[in-house]
């Protein structure tokens, strides 16, 4: 699914329209129930059982899915105080290390992430209302998080091989 | 206390380095929190904290208001905005200069960027400004100061992110902010007139427009006034909770795209992706900033902060008027939402235990970063007009937000002085 979004080269094409078509269906599900909850409480009396655990499930679901777009657009929040201050190698070197510390930091946040899903699935947790199982959500937040890694990686290694990735 | 400035150095040392914020909060969070309590307590409150903030309800209310910006944006309404504005203020003296601020206060009153705010409304303001004559310091000055209000008018992003980092009442910070951004509305008025009265030349005045000519113009642009009314006032007569408006706030804006006929496949696909998107950008940071704060607190640096300022017997007023100029100071040269982001959770642990209503403090935050993103050297809106009137120098835009600067610095004074200004209609909710 085309969009208006820059082009990476950071990962493939097929893998970019799924992460897009999953954060824009989430992101749009998640709309569309608040707005038909609102409705149906207020003109039936009848409001949505459960979807506040939905949306919960929802918004963990957008931001998780949308992690590896951002790291492939190299859109994360940076203090750019020093921006343009190293050139050459030394900005080469620059790169490489902030590469590895992100590739670090991706890995860290799947790693809670599995830790969490294993607490979750030996005490059974679940939602209150509807039982939706936590382990699930929080094995999906950690295989997301493997895919910002991997993406990760991919800009390293075209880094490396001394190309820009957002081109 | 020794640990958390070994914690602070290390962190600013990373983020300067380049290493995106959220990841360098975490590492730092992390490592510090293991160093202080051992590993697996801090690996579980690391992993608890990600997991609770990404399956908080309340916090979808970021997802919707960025989806709802998103949709406006492409709607393109700013043109409509910008000639409404046009044919009521327009006759006057510096009168195109007022119609940005006003049609900047509109479109900030259903989109929540500052950035996204000085450029759109950039693009349409400037040519007739021009047409007209208008130094480029005053147009260009109007315009970086307008996008301003993007981040006070709610729906705020940046007040979204404070609600969520001090666990205040969103809907009741969206309402407090209302007075002080008319408040500041009317203070950037007065900076044009003022300048307008100093120069008379920098902003001629344009043809009186007839009376039937301004309720066409007003017409064109009215769903925008009701959409913020309905979302503000379901907010304030608590009819839905600031997550359901900004899910109604959401539907709307796409309505209103649909019904402009400004939305194809790609550009809907594209809004949506784009508020995930940001979603995750702010996110990412929220954890590392939330976990890296739980060290921070553990190590005492708080604590530490509480008792040295009851020993010196500090007023809270004291405290708060330096709290901003720590604000104004980093605010030029820090990027806005990673200033909010790295002190926000800081300072409130600070001043809660010390009785200063956050929501009031909030606001103050709010201004005081608004102001930053205009003063030199790193004015992040001015570099935006830079980028859309790239003709004009920046020291230029420089010299012609000086009179905007001037006056939200009294605005923010007010503020502080006159917390009622902020707390009434909260209190009243």
């Amino acid at each position: 699914m085309p969009n208006d979004r820059p082009p990476t080269a950071a990962m493939p094409r097929w893998l970019e329209r799924i992460l897009n078509a999953i954060v824009a269906l989430v992101i749009f599900s998640m709309m569309a129930l608040i707005f038909a909850d609102v409705l149906l409480r207020y003109l039936f009396n009848a409001p949505i059982a459960g979807s506040f655990e939905i949306v919960q499930f929802q918004l963990a679901l957008v931001i998780f899915a949308a992690l590896p777009l951002v790291s492939a657009c190299e859109e994360h929040i940076v203090v750019s105080l020093f921006d343009g201050v190293f050139r050459g190698t030394i900005r080469r070197i620059q790169q490489v290390g902030v590469s590895l510390v992100s590739i670090a930091a991706l890995g860290l946040v799947a790693w809670l992430m599995v830790l969490q899903g294993r607490t979750a699935l030996r005490y059974d947790k679940v939602t209150g209302y509807l039982e939706l199982p936590l382990a699930g959500l929080d094995f999906a937040m950690a295989a997301l998080a493997l895919v910002a890694l991997l993406v990760q990686t991919a800009l390293l290694w075209h880094r490396l091989r001394g190309r820009s990735a957002a081109s | 206390m020794i640990e958390s400035i070994i914690g602070f150095g290390a962190l600013f040392a990373l983020a300067f380095l380049g290493v995106p914020l959220g990841f360098a909060l975490l590492i730092v969070g992390l490592i510090g929190f293991a160093f202080l309590r051992g590993l697996t307590p801090a690996v579980a409150m690391s992993g608890q904290q990600i997991v609770e903030f990404s399956t908080n309800y309340g916090f979808s209310v970021l997802p919707l208001f960025l989806l709802m910006g998103a949709f406006i944006h492409r709607a393109q309404l700013s043109e409509d905005l910008y000639t409404a504005a046009h044919a009521w203020l327009g006759h006057r003296r510096g009168g195109l200069a007022m119609a940005t601020i006003a049609a900047c206060g509109a479109f900030a009153a259903v989109s929540g960027s500052s950035l996204a705010t000085a450029a759109t409304m950039g693009k349409v303001a400037m040519p007739p400004m021009r047409r007209f004559g208008y130094a480029d310091s005053l147009a260009t000055g109007s315009i970086a100061a307008g996008g301003t209000l993007g981040i006070l008018i709610p729906p705020s992003v940046p007040l979204v992110l404070y609600g969520i980092l001090t666990e205040t009442d969103i809907g009741k910070l969206f309402i407090a902010g209302v007075v002080p951004g008319l408040l500041l509305i009317i203070s950037y008025l007065g900076a044009v007139r003022i300048s307008t009265a100093l120069h008379p030349d920098a902003g001629p005045r344009a043809q009186r427009r007839s009376v039937a000519a301004r309720w066409r113009a007003l017409r064109q642009v009215w769903a925008v006034l009701a959409l913020f009314l309905l979302v503000l006032g379901g907010i304030y007569f608590s009819v839905f909770t600031p997550t359901e408006a900004a899910g109604i706030g959401a539907v709307g804006a796409l309505a209103f795209a649909l019904a402009r006929r400004r939305l194809n496949w790609t550009v809907f696909l594209g809004a949506m992706v784009e508020a995930g998107v940001r979603t995750a950008m702010i996110f990412t940071v929220v954890f590392g900033a939330m976990i890296f704060a739980n060290f921070i607190n553990l190590a005492g640096l708080t604590r530490a902060a509480v008792a040295l300022i009851e020993s010196y017997d500090l007023s809270v007023l004291g405290l708060v008027f330096a709290l901003c100029a720590v604000y104004l100071v980093l605010g030029c040269v820090f990027d806005s939402m990673a200033m909010l982001l790295l002190t926000v959770p800081i300072f409130a642990g600070i001043l809660e235990p010390l009785g200063v209503d956050l929501i009031w403090f909030g606001i103050v935050t709010i201004v005081a970063i608004e102001i930053g993103l205009i003063t030199p050297p790193i004015g992040m809106n001015v570099f935006i007009v830079k980028t859309v009137v790239q003709d004009v120098d920046l020291r230029v835009i420089f010299r012609g937000v000086w009179p905007f600067i001037l006056v939200s610095i009294a605005a923010l004074i007010a503020l502080i002085l006159f917390p009622g200004l902020t707390l009434i209609l909260p209190a009243l909710m």
